[in-house]
């Protein structure tokens, strides 16, 4: 199925276009997601979920046509 | 010190926002580069209070960004930060806290507060008060957090933008300050952001 995916910050995902629909399993989590991305685990657990401009746990399963947003943010301040 | 009264001292505040700031109370988590910078631009328009979280004492290599003087070197910053805040805005109320913020300690300190402030450099630090926001620990409070404020070049790519109903970001979302260090122009452009969103908040919510 299709999404849309987004991500800002730190994150910088080998082969994906930011900002574009993507494939995803049907049914499946946004952790599965994260790791068929090949997002690095020691990003996993800082990065922040939105789902359809909500904060969504990670555990949330995704449907057709959401709008996934990964947020981990970049250092300094 | 010489006298003023508050009408004095936000004459010049757009007048849209009157009887608002004064009853705002804002969380400042960090009170580094992002954070002084920020508490210094609400202390001087007015807002009511400032909840001020940091474990730290000023140090010499603060000072290419960060809101203090060299005689503040060795203070807590929370301690140096309340000083100058009081010279601008004799009517501010602060509430100090000389701790490092956690999961558990961020709900009961920032209770109080309308909007808070992520100011922290660390992302592991930034991702847990995102993270408090995104496990629901606040329903009703705002979160004003910062991505990207390091190195030099263009300060237009600084933007603000909405994460979801109650979370903004500010920042070039890019730059990182492991890799291009962290000075004050950009930080205080980030910081400005951060300022002026939670103006607006505050705006549209008392």
């Amino acid at each position: 199925m299709k999404i849309f995916f987004e991500y800002l910050g730190l994150l910088h995902i080998e082969g994906i276009k930011n900002k574009s629909y993507i494939d995803v399993d049907a049914d499946c989590t946004v952790v599965e997601m994260m790791t068929k991305l090949k997002i690095r685990k020691e990003h996993q657990k800082f990065i922040s979920v939105f789902i359809n401009n909500e904060e969504k746990s990670r555990q949330t399963i995704l449907k057709e046509n959401d709008r996934v947003k990964l947020f981990l943010p970049t250092g300094g301040g | 010190m010489k006298k003023i009264t508050y009408d004095q001292l936000t004459a010049r505040n757009s007048s849209q926002l009157k009887g608002k700031l004064e009853k705002a109370v804002i969380g400042i988590a960090g009170c580094g580069g992002l954070g002084s910078n920020v508490a210094i631009a609400l202390a001087r328009i007015g807002i009511g209070k400032l909840i001020l979280v940091d474990f730290d004492v000023v140090e010499p290599t603060n000072l290419n960004r960060q809101q203090y003087f060299v005689d503040d070197i060795g203070k807590r910053k929370v301690d140096a930060l309340e000083a100058k805040l009081k010279m601008i805005n004799p009517f501010l109320q602060i509430e100090k806290h000389y701790e490092k913020l956690n999961g558990i300690n961020v709900k009961i300190i920032f209770e109080e507060a309308h909007v808070i402030v992520e100011a922290f450099d660390k992302v592991s630090e930034k991702a847990m008060l995102v993270k408090s926001f995104t496990e629901k620990l606040f329903k009703e409070k705002c979160l004003v957090t910062a991505s990207g404020l390091a190195g030099f070049g263009s300060a237009n790519t600084i933007k603000t933008k909405k994460l979801s109903k109650n979370i903004f970001v500010c920042g070039d979302n890019k730059t990182d300050f492991l890799i291009e260090g962290v000075m004050a122009p950009r930080v205080m452009i980030a910081a400005g952001h951060q300022a002026n969103k939670v103006v607006e908040i505050i705006d549209k919510i008392l």
